[in-house]
């Protein structure tokens, strides 16, 4: 009883702090985050590390090649970061993060356009639903207007036509679409808060 | 070789092993992800060491009697019990180091709701110029909100219906819906489609600068 009892406190006192500082008592709440943000960085020290021993588990039991990679990017940027503090190299960690973390990651997200392209085209093969048809209509819509309002070969009203529809399109049915997601998406992070706070939902006792 | 070279050319080799994935999933692949994997989850070990952990730390030891250093105690026991989360028989305490992560983030997440998104989209709708165009956004708005309502009664036959007010205006609101993540999905396209030239018109550009 203790065991789950002693946490339930422990989140209902300090998100009970934490509402009050921000609220009412700033230097408190500014304490009690400072006190989280230390909290989730050794949280986040200590994933790490779990990550690289897996990986080193798994680079000396099995010598997977991939884990050995892993091992050794990690190896390089903390190597790079120790030499830096001692003076040795200068701006290693950034020069790390400039040559391999950023065109990777580039890299990532432009390859994002193939995936999207994939997916949509799957999702119809898969689904033919009147919902799919409908989401892919859209888009095909919304590209094919994008691209003939910006050529100068149609004429004018034919233009304005496919003008107005993206106009349409885009300031009044996603604006509606997206301020009721986004009024969902906040009425559900306050009730799952309010659930959090009142000791109703106890995701740290499972 | 200059290191700006060099540093272009790691970045192009890297950025070729990713692309290599639309051929399908390969061993180039998977070797960048696994560097990117480990090179970003150091760096950020890095960052979080640099600007939380060392401030925190050079505090305590310049001034270890001072009430701020003092006070430092009660997270810094919070991060021993979390590390006893290996410690076969005391695992269980260390819920109580993710109770008060979970506590502190609701009470922020909660008020970041309310103030941060809640009350400025109410206020958005209303702060709108009057006019048709402002109604029409205000009835999708509300229909698209009633598509995420699941609140229903049992059939005899034991299928779920809706109310019978909702049964109609309640495909609008999904439409609303479907045709809003389509337009994401085009801005999304259309960002990813950008990035990718842009990716692509670095590289040409540096390469022709930087070779003779």
């Amino acid at each position: 009883m203790f065991k789950r009892n002693l946490p339930l406190a422990i989140a209902i006192s300090f998100g009970a702090l934490t509402l009050l500082g921000l609220l009412f008592l700033p230097d408190l709440s500014r304490l009690i985050l400072s006190w989280a943000a230390f909290l989730a960085a050794a949280a986040l020290l200590l994933g790490v590390l779990n990550l690289f021993a897996i990986h080193l588990q798994r680079l000396t039991k099995e010598g997977s090649l991939y884990s050995g990679i892993l091992i050794l990017g990690m190896t390089a940027v903390f190597g790079l970061a120790i030499t830096d503090q001692l003076s040795i190299t200068q701006n290693g960690v950034m020069t790390a993060f400039n040559w391999i973390q950023a065109p990777l990651e580039a890299a990532l997200a432009s390859l994002l356009a193939f995936f999207l392209l994939f997916a949509g085209f799957q999702t119809l093969k898969r689904q033919r639903s009147l919902w799919t048809v409908l989401f892919v209509a859209t888009a095909v819509i919304l590209l094919i207007s994008q691209a003939l309002t910006a050529t100068t070969l149609l004429p004018d009203n034919v233009r304005d036509l496919f003008n107005a529809i993206q106009n349409n399109i885009n300031n009044i049915i996603a604006v509606a679409g997206m301020r009721g997601l986004l009024i969902g998406i906040a009425l559900g992070a306050i009730t799952l808060s309010l659930r959090l706070l009142l000791g109703m939902d106890q995701p740290y006792n499972k | 070789m200059s290191g700006d070279f060099i540093g272009l050319l790691i970045g192009l080799i890297l950025t070729l092993f990713i692309y290599s994935y639309v051929v399908g999933d390969n061993p180039l692949y998977r070797l960048s992800v696994h560097l990117l994997v480990g090179v970003s989850a150091a760096y950020s070990a890095v960052i979080v060491i640099r600007h939380i952990i060392l401030p925190v730390a050079n505090q305590i030891i310049q001034n270890p009697t001072e009430r701020e250093s003092l006070l430092w105690a009660i997270p810094l026991f919070f991060v021993l019990l979390l590390l006893l989360k290996r410690a076969p028989g005391l695992a269980w305490l260390s819920n109580n180091s993710v109770a008060l992560l979970v506590g502190v983030g609701a009470a922020v997440a909660l008020l970041g709701a309310l103030t941060g998104t809640l009350w400025p989209q109410i206020t958005a709708v209303a702060a709108s110029d009057p006019g048709y165009q402002t109604i029409i956004i205000a009835i999708l708005t509300v229909l698209t909100l009633l598509s995420f309502q699941f609140t229903g009664r049992f059939k005899k036959d034991g299928q779920w219906q809706r109310p019978v007010w909702q049964r109609g205006i309640v495909h609008i609101g999904r439409a609303t819906l479907i045709i809003t993540f389509g337009v994401l999905f085009v801005a999304l396209l259309n960002t990813s489609l950008i990035l990718l030239s842009s990716r692509l018109g670095y590289f040409l550009t540096q390469l022709q600068q930087q070779l003779p």
